[in-house]
């Protein structure tokens, strides 16, 4: 079943123009130029109940904006959006109901409440009733480890504790998407493990489908099977990790050592990198010659002491990926 | 119901800053004692000013002090500070109103407020300085009914003046400004009867002096029972006019949020 459905989304925000200096400001109290920032560009994409998706990008991408639009935040300008078949904006309280949403970059619990009493209050708002409540926050009490910090107030949390409380929030209501955006900024290896733990429990348990997106390529690579690539508001790549990657990094890097050092090499199956001494990094298309051909035909002309192949990853991928735009 | 629960958890978390409570109810103290040198100067060796007697202007700027703490709109801050730091587009995504909610924690804010400050600065006020009595009891449900009514309007104008800052977002906080307005306009200080005619009339057609100098002046018995019943009707409009523009600021400030992501 499709749950998320984008055809043509397009987001232009309108930004006042400022004028600088003294004289400018008392200008821009009363008129300011507005321009317009494209910053989704007619995006499609659908997205099936149960999956993981990695939303990435560079900074800037419009990562944020597409995620704000998801959920009901903000209408886009132009195109539709579906969410279990309802658009967020023409129904957006029954939508809301079935959508958890984190931003690593904000708060949604309040800040001088103890967190068992946000939780509470979430109860209340989203009038969910005493059963299903206290069978819900139990699971997520064991999951996220909440019990050391239930009763201590949110603004005297970790950054860590925090974020736990933050997914907590949002999954009290059993959202069937969960939007996160960031939510592993800022936190150490244990912190972000026990997320990503929690992420994969929920999806397994309740098929909760998640759309994440981070800077962290471990977040990706250990949550999502399909990973949607946005650049400078254009969707540039779309589906399963291990494809994307084995197509992108199709280049892989050989470090030779040679006996003496040289100036060129004459061999045309690879693109010299770097030489430095008796140093020589090259790559080369593993997809048109293997390893071996390039270090038989390498050693026609050169004398190797020693070498090393790097395996292509992610990260190069997504390097190529964010440059070719 | 989430609104009463918010209510409820506002009062705990006044109750947590207890030390506020105790320094809130010293600085009001000494704010008062000064008022009352004051006006005991100016009336220095007459009995009564405009047909106000000494121990009722000391009422009325004694009940003023603790009428402004239970003034308490909270909104004002809330609303900027969920604004500026980004929440205010997570928060609408709930399936509650957000204006609702506010008003809850402000409703919370002054019941607290009026137990633990106003009250005690009454009592302080009956032992240590010459707080009158209302001259008739049967004036205290209206002197009820316009603080009531005067407090929807103050809270009405604080969002009003939010939402405004929101929408335009440039101009800056204006709640201090309207603070001030607010100050010197309602007759918290000094009662509108002291300024000459022309402007007494000119501010009467405002909304301020339906904030302090109604129920005050019903207090002291300087406001019939006819004349109170009259102004409490034109707080009425007031708060009918104040809270159509916040419904059509809202929806505005909603609008804003919708297009441009808060
Ligand atoms: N409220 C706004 N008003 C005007 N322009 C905005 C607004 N929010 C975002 N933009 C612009 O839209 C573009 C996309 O921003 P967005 O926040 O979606 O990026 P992102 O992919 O989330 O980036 P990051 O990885 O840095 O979080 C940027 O150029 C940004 O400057
Ligand atoms: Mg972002």
């Amino acid at each position: 079943m499709e749950q998320i459905v984008l055809d043509n989304v397009v987001k232009e925000y309108i930004v006042a123009k400022k004028k600088k200096g003294m004289l400018g400001a008392l200008a821009n109290l009363f008129h300011s130029e507005k321009i317009r920032v494209e910053a989704v560009k007619g995006i499609s994409c659908r997205i099936e109940k149960g999956e993981i998706v990695g939303y990435i990008g560079p900074n800037g991408a419009g990562k944020s904006t597409t995620i704000k639009m998801m959920s009901g935040i903000m209408h886009p300008t132009s195109g539709n959006i579906l969410i279990n078949g309802m658009s967020p904006q023409k129904r957006r309280k029954e939508v809301v109901k079935h959508l958890g949403v984190v931003f690593g970059q904000r708060t949604q619990l309040y800040w001088d409440l103890r967190l068992g009493e946000t939780f509470e209050l979430l109860k209340r708002i989203y009038r969910l009733p005493d059963g299903q409540y206290n069978g819900t926050l139990e699971e997520l009490r064991a999951v996220l480890g909440l019990d050391e910090f239930m009763d201590i107030p949110v603004r005297q949390l970790s950054l860590g504790q925090r974020m736990r409380g933050e997914l907590a929030a949002a999954m009290l209501h059993e959202p069937e998407i969960l939007f996160l955006d960031e939510p592993t900024i800022g936190l150490d290896i244990d912190a972000k493990q026990a997320i990503r733990d929690f992420i994969l429990e929920m999806n397994r348990r309740k098929k909760t489908t998640v759309i994440l997106t981070s800077h962290d390529l471990e977040d990706v690579m250990k949550l999502c099977t399909r990973l949607i690539v946005i650049n400078k508001g254009i969707i540039v790549e779309d589906g399963p990790i291990s494809e994307i990657v084995s197509r992108m990094a199709t280049y892989r890097m050989l470090v030779l050592e040679v006996a003496e050092p040289v100036q060129s090499i004459a061999c045309d199956k690879v693109e010299i990198m770097k030489i430095e001494g008796r140093k020589v990094w090259c790559k080369f298309d593993h997809h048109a010659y293997t390893a071996a051909e390039i270090i038989h035909a390498l050693g026609q002309e050169l004398k190797i002491v020693d070498l090393s192949v790097r395996e292509p990853d992610v990260e190069d991928a997504i390097t190529n990926i964010y440059h070719s735009a | 119901m989430a609104y009463l629960y918010k209510l409820k958890l506002q009062v705990q978390v006044y109750l947590t800053y207890r030390f506020e409570v105790f320094a809130n109810i010293a600085t009001h103290f000494i704010l008062i004692l000064a008022n009352v040198f004051l006006w005991n100067c100016v009336y220095s060796d007459q009995k009564d000013i405009l047909g106000v007697g000494r121990g009722q202007m000391i009422t009325y700027s004694v009940l003023s002090s603790c009428l402004a703490v239970m003034y308490h709109c909270g909104i004002q801050s809330s609303l900027n500070k969920d604004v500026r730091e980004g929440n205010i587009a997570l928060l609408l995504m709930k399936p509650i109103h957000l204006l609702g909610a506010y008003f809850a924690e402000d409703v919370g804010a002054v019941a607290v407020r009026a137990v633990s400050v106003s009250v005690p600065i009454f009592l302080l006020g009956l032992l240590f300085l010459p707080l009158q009595p209302p001259v008739l009891f049967r004036v205290l449900p209206l002197v009820m009914i316009s603080y009531v009514f005067g407090f929807m309007i103050l809270w009405l104008l604080s969002a009003l003046v939010s939402m405004f800052t929101f929408v335009t977002m440039e101009l800056g906080n204006m709640g201090v400004v309207k603070d001030m307005i607010v100050a010197i306009l309602s007759g918290s200080m000094i009662p509108l009867w002291f300024f000459p005619d022309r402007v007494e009339k000119m501010l009467m057609m405002t909304p301020f002096p339906y904030t302090y100098q109604l129920p005050l002046g019903l207090y002291i018995g300087k406001i019939d029972i006819g004349e109170g019943l009259r102004q409490i009707g034109i707080q009425a409009f007031w708060m009918l006019l104040l809270g159509v523009c916040v419904a059509l600021a809202w929806k505005k400030a909603k609008n804003k949020v919708l297009i441009q992501g808060g």
